[in-house]
């Protein structure tokens, strides 16, 4: 699963996520891609989850692309612990997206093929997305 | 070239106040500008300048733009802005071409056929989609189709291998590569460890018994650490209880 190899500090505080998507919102490298229509995170599991239903899909034949990276930890509280005495231990990684962002491309398949595969991603990612193909309903966002 | 008329209006407001205003009422902002001619702010109807742009050309398309009080104008879309969602127009920039004088301008590549090593397991991989040329703006070619289907595995095809139509020249002098057949990876099956390893922390303080120039073994210190900030406070609790 993706994560950091190296941090400067082991925790983050959770900040606020605002706006839309100013980069990584188009098609760079594929002819299919996944845009999230939403703000939130994205975990390093269900990014993970999603490439996996991608690829078992599509078998052989195909290239695919992920265009996020999850670099914020996460921390949690046990269960059944009291508050304060300091801030929980780390638990996941998260990609933080604002709506447009790209998640995944894809190139070398046909296009029944790729919105099945892409759709199949989309059921693990928890926010709403939508299936851009370079051939009909796309415009490069400058 | 056929071209296509598209009518603009000058525009009296400017920044991001009336822009808004002008895009709720189905219209954007535009600018006019090239040739040594005055720059004039215009406001086109989206839906006119969607219409303009949706043939074979697609934004490549020459433009006899009509102002309102100013005459028309051989132009080109330049630039533009579009909504990352949507995918709308949001802004466009028009260019005053001379139609005798050759111009930049970027032509869509298209790939025709099925390459060999499609067939043998590869993936056609298209690696430059659009091509730099030079010509003229009522010669412009709508696509460059590029035929791969005698591309095996491991090939590659370079600009110097594909023929461009009569009055394009490449504005590239390297011979870049259009598309390459790649051999496909079988994915590893890789199983996850249950918990996962923490990365390493570059500020981490070293504990105060550990002597200093051991290094490399960032992780090993921060347990330390966090082991060393965890001890001392359970004894304070069970001591205030």
């Amino acid at each position: 699963m993706l994560q950091p190899k190296k941090v400067k500090y082991r925790k983050q505080q959770k900040g606020r996520i605002r706006g839309k998507a100013l980069r990584g919102t188009n098609l760079a490298f594929g002819d299919y891609a996944l845009q999230v229509l939403e703000t939130g995170f994205i975990t390093t599991r269900q990014i993970e989850a999603g490439r996996i239903a991608m690829t078992r899909f599509i078998k052989r034949g195909g290239k695919v692309w992920i265009r996020i990276f999850p670099d914020k930890p996460l921390t949690k509280k046990p269960a059944e612990t009291r508050m304060g005495k300091g801030k929980g231990a780390p638990e996941d990684w998260v990609a933080p997206v604002k709506e447009g962002r790209i998640l995944y491309e894809m190139e070398g398949v046909e296009l029944p093929v790729a919105q099945k595969a892409l759709t199949l991603a989309s059921h693990k990612i928890g926010l709403k997305t939508k299936i851009l193909i370079r051939e009909s309903n796309y415009r490069e966002a400058k | 070239m056929q071209e296509v008329e598209l009518k603009a209006e000058l525009r009296e407001g400017f920044g991001k106040g009336p822009s808004y205003r002008l895009r709720q009422k189905g219209f954007i902002p535009a600018v006019y500008y090239g040739h040594g001619e005055k720059n004039l702010h215009l406001t086109v109807a989206e839906r006119d300048l969607e219409k303009a742009v949706s043939g074979m050309r697609g934004l490549n398309q020459l433009l006899k733009l009509t102002i309102q009080g100013k005459g028309s104008f051989d132009v080109l879309l330049k630039a533009y802005q579009a909504h990352p969602i949507k995918r709308n127009f949001t802004h466009a920039d028009f260019i005053h071409v001379d139609l005798h004088q050759k111009i930049h301008v970027k032509v869509p590549i298209k790939i025709v056929g099925k390459a060999v090593g499609i067939k043998e397991g590869g993936i056609l991989e298209h690696i430059t989609r659009e091509l730099d040329v030079f010509c003229f703006p009522n010669k412009i070619p709508n696509c460059i189709d590029v035929d791969v289907s005698e591309l095996a595995i491991g090939q590659n095809l370079h600009l110097n291998d594909i023929k461009l139509p009569d009055g394009v020249e490449p504005t590239n002098k390297l011979n870049v590569v259009i598309a390459a057949v790649i051999v496909q990876k079988e994915e590893e099956i890789v199983v996850a460890p249950a918990a996962m390893a923490e990365p390493e922390v570059l500020t981490a303080k070293k504990p105060e018994g550990e002597e200093e120039g051991a290094a490399g073994k960032a992780e090993g210190k921060t347990e330390g650490k966090a082991e060393a900030k965890a001890e001392p406070k359970k004894e304070g609790k069970k001591e205030g209880k």
